[in-house]
């Protein structure tokens, strides 16, 4: 049970301790350029790096004594102790289809389905009416930002509209 | 010239007709952005820097100082109306403001902040106008081993003063700093951290970073890690308005808030967390009406608001002297000032007059465009607050999204926001702070410069570090910054054994 509760805080200091030896391991693998001087480009990222992992093997004992820490409240809701992975990877999947669309199918498309997968995770689950606020906004943002502010914004596959 | 010469001159600047509106929009869209529930002041400005690049540098100084008071005002809006602690510097607002709001006292409780925040920032910038260039011309004499300390007693502070444990605060400053080595060294030209990504030999862009760790990484957290219980708004009756009792227990504390708030932002002392909250103590422990506290006490707005502002004001004393940022926001003020191409620091003053003199007088420009524009209009900001949940966060993530993408149009800057995102969520699982990060990273690079800028000049004798009186000081503060609170543990420990 400790265990169980104990092993997202050591999976957290684990990945800090690995970011650490990237770091250090980066540093001493790097090509130096001649000329760079008494003071090279490696000595900072080494002080980096082995303060990442002291500050990595610090946490490890901290968590080991039982001193976790404490998930940040927020304005939204009480927390919950066991994550909603469901939630989650719907919030963290329309995400991830941005960077796949935005050049392909075009800012409307790609933001439009951001905004409708991130809508519906969080709880508008009437498929039409989130569509429709969805495509509205997209829309709306596309010509504030390319016509009114000159920010050049992809058209996509919708380029013909424009 | 002096300094009220220079000032008046950059009246003269921020007064045109196009910038009075440019001022006026910059107030409307931080209003409206900090007004939301879930956007601090940082997320705030980060999120409307697009908009700033298109305009001409003045006037992008104007729209951007309405911005960033407008979005602090927003934020008391939405603390004392939805009682959202989301925002580190409006905890203390909401504790009473909403009980104020809760009582049918909405009006004056939004009017005390408005009032209090305008009297604070006026004295703060009228503070910063003079002390700031002194500060400056000292700090020309500042050696780079100077810097080096400095930057490492602001690391310091602010990692241990946020968040409630120090090494969790120190590995947030870890992560920002080894962010802020990826790309090729200045100096030498060699690559760190690219693993062969082309992208990435430019390094990692300040603001995407900012943004994805504020707004991608709150998105994930809350549907992750929060039941959806939603909101209760209090209904504003009546205008923003005083009565003349209010006003005889407000002024007080708008000028002690600010007194405790200016100082404080000066110092690093990571933000408006502890300046907030030592105005609210004062206030409680000299007000005549000790029983309203907890209940709904107007000095608990008024001192607390005004602190904040003044906070605010002070963080651009360091921020424009010696280009050190001690907040979050601050940090994000730095960032904008570098997509102008003005690096704030000592020579700013001497290089760029102009500038900061405009900047100046746009302060006191914002903040008083801020009082007009805004009270009238609370009602019209109160209607944000109906945007549905749901909405409200496909909103902030769409438009994090987009502005990743278009600070310079590249996919790469996409995935790495949503990577920081990632990270975002993962810090306030494990309860660690997140402005560290943020300060490591931009102050990061800039440490490293100043430490090889010493090191180069004494030859790689270390003892150059500390050779000087400055530095010799700030090591000391270091020492007990650090060494401090381990002694407070542990004689409380021991006065627990008892």
């Amino acid at each position: 049970m400790i265990n169980k509760k104990i092993g997202g805080e050591l999976a957290f200091a684990g990945s800090l301790l690995i970011l650490g030896l990237v770091v250090v391991f980066d540093s001493f693998n790097m090509l130096v350029p001649p000329g760079s001087g008494i003071i090279g480009p490696q000595i900072f990222p080494y002080l980096v790096g082995g303060f990442i992992i002291a500050i990595a093997l610090g946490l490890f004992i901290q968590i080991f004594r039982g001193n976790l820490g404490v998930p940040e409240g927020t304005e939204f809701g009480d927390l919950v102790d066991k994550t909603d992975y469901k939630s989650f990877s719907m919030v963290a999947g329309a995400m991830l289809t941005y960077p796949v669309l935005i050049e392909r199918a075009g800012f409307v498309i790609a933001t439009s389905l951001v905004f409708w997968g991130v809508s519906y995770a969080f709880g508008a689950t009437k498929i039409l009416k989130n569509l429709a606020v969805s495509v509205i906004f997209s829309l709306v943002v596309y010509i504030a930002f390319s016509k009114g502010l000159n920010v050049n914004l992809p058209a996509g596959i919708l380029g013909f509209l424009a | 010239m002096s300094n009220v010469e220079s000032l008046l001159h950059g009246f003269a600047g921020a007064l045109t007709l196009t910038n009075l509106g440019f001022g006026i929009i910059g107030t409307i869209l931080g209003t409206l952005v900090g007004v939301l529930p879930g956007i601090g002041p940082a997320l705030a400005i980060a999120l409307l820097l697009p908009i700033t690049y298109t305009v001409s540098p003045a006037a992008a100084l104007i729209m951007f100082a309405a911005i960033y008071y407008g979005a602090m005002y927003g934020g008391s809006t939405t603390s004392i109306l939805l009682n959202t602690p989301g925002e580190s510097g409006s905890v203390i607002t909401a504790l009473e403001g909403h009980q104020m709001a809760k009582r049918g006292r909405a009006g004056a409780a939004l009017a005390t902040a408005a009032i209090g925040s305008f009297i604070a920032g006026t004295i703060a910038t009228g503070i910063l106008a003079f002390a700031a260039p002194s500060l400056a011309g000292w700090a020309i004499r500042v050696t780079a081993a100077d810097y080096f300390a400095l930057m490492l007693v602001a690391f310091t502070t602010v990692g241990t003063l946020l968040g409630n444990s120090m090494l969790r605060g120190m590995a947030s400053l870890g992560v920002g700093l080894a962010i802020g080595l990826v790309g090729s060294d200045l100096q030498s030209g060699a690559v760190r951290l690219t693993f062969g990504n082309l992208h990435a030999i430019d390094g990692i862009e300040t603001v995407t970073v900012i943004v994805s760790l504020f707004a991608l990484g709150e998105a994930l957290y809350i549907a992750g890690r929060a039941k959806a219980t939603g909101w209760s708004i209090v209904p504003m009756k009546g205008k923003a308005l005083m009565t003349r009792e209010d006003l005889k227990r407000s002024w007080k504390p708008w000028l002690r808030g600010t007194a405790i708030g200016f100082p404080l932002g000066i110092v690093p002392a990571g933000g408006s967390e502890v300046p907030t909250f030592l105005s609210y103590a004062t206030e409680k422990a000299l007000s005549k009406h000790k029983d309203e506290f907890g209940k709904g006490a107007i000095e608990g707005v008024a001192g607390p608001e005004a602190a904040n502002n003044a906070n605010a004001a002070g963080a651009l004393v360091p921020l424009l002297a010696l280009g050190l940022p001690t907040s979050a926001t601050a940090a994000v003020v730095l960032v904008a000032f570098q997509t102008y191409n003005i690096q704030p620091g000592p020579f700013l003053f001497v290089t760029n007059p102009d500038i900061v003199w405009t900047l100046i007088a746009s302060l006191f420009v914002g903040n008083t465009l801020l009082l007009l524009l805004n009270l009238p209009f609370v009602r019209v900001w109160v209607q944000l607050l109906k945007i549905p949940r749901p909405y409200l966060f496909s909103g902030i993530t769409c438009f994090a999204l987009m502005g990743a993408y278009v600070a310079n149009n590249a996919i790469f800057d996409l995935w790495i926001a949503l990577g920081v995102g990632v990270i975002g969520f993962v810090f306030r699982r494990f309860g660690v702070p997140i402005t560290p990060l943020i300060i490591g990273l931009i102050l990061g690079p800039m440490a490293e410069l100043q430490m090889r800028r010493a090191l180069q000049i004494s030859f790689g004798d270390i003892s150059a570090l500390y050779a000087t009186s400055i530095s010799k000081i700030l090591y000391l503060a270091l020492f007990a910054v650090i060494i401090g609170p381990l002694v407070w543990n542990f004689k409380k420990k021991l006065a627990l054994n008892k």
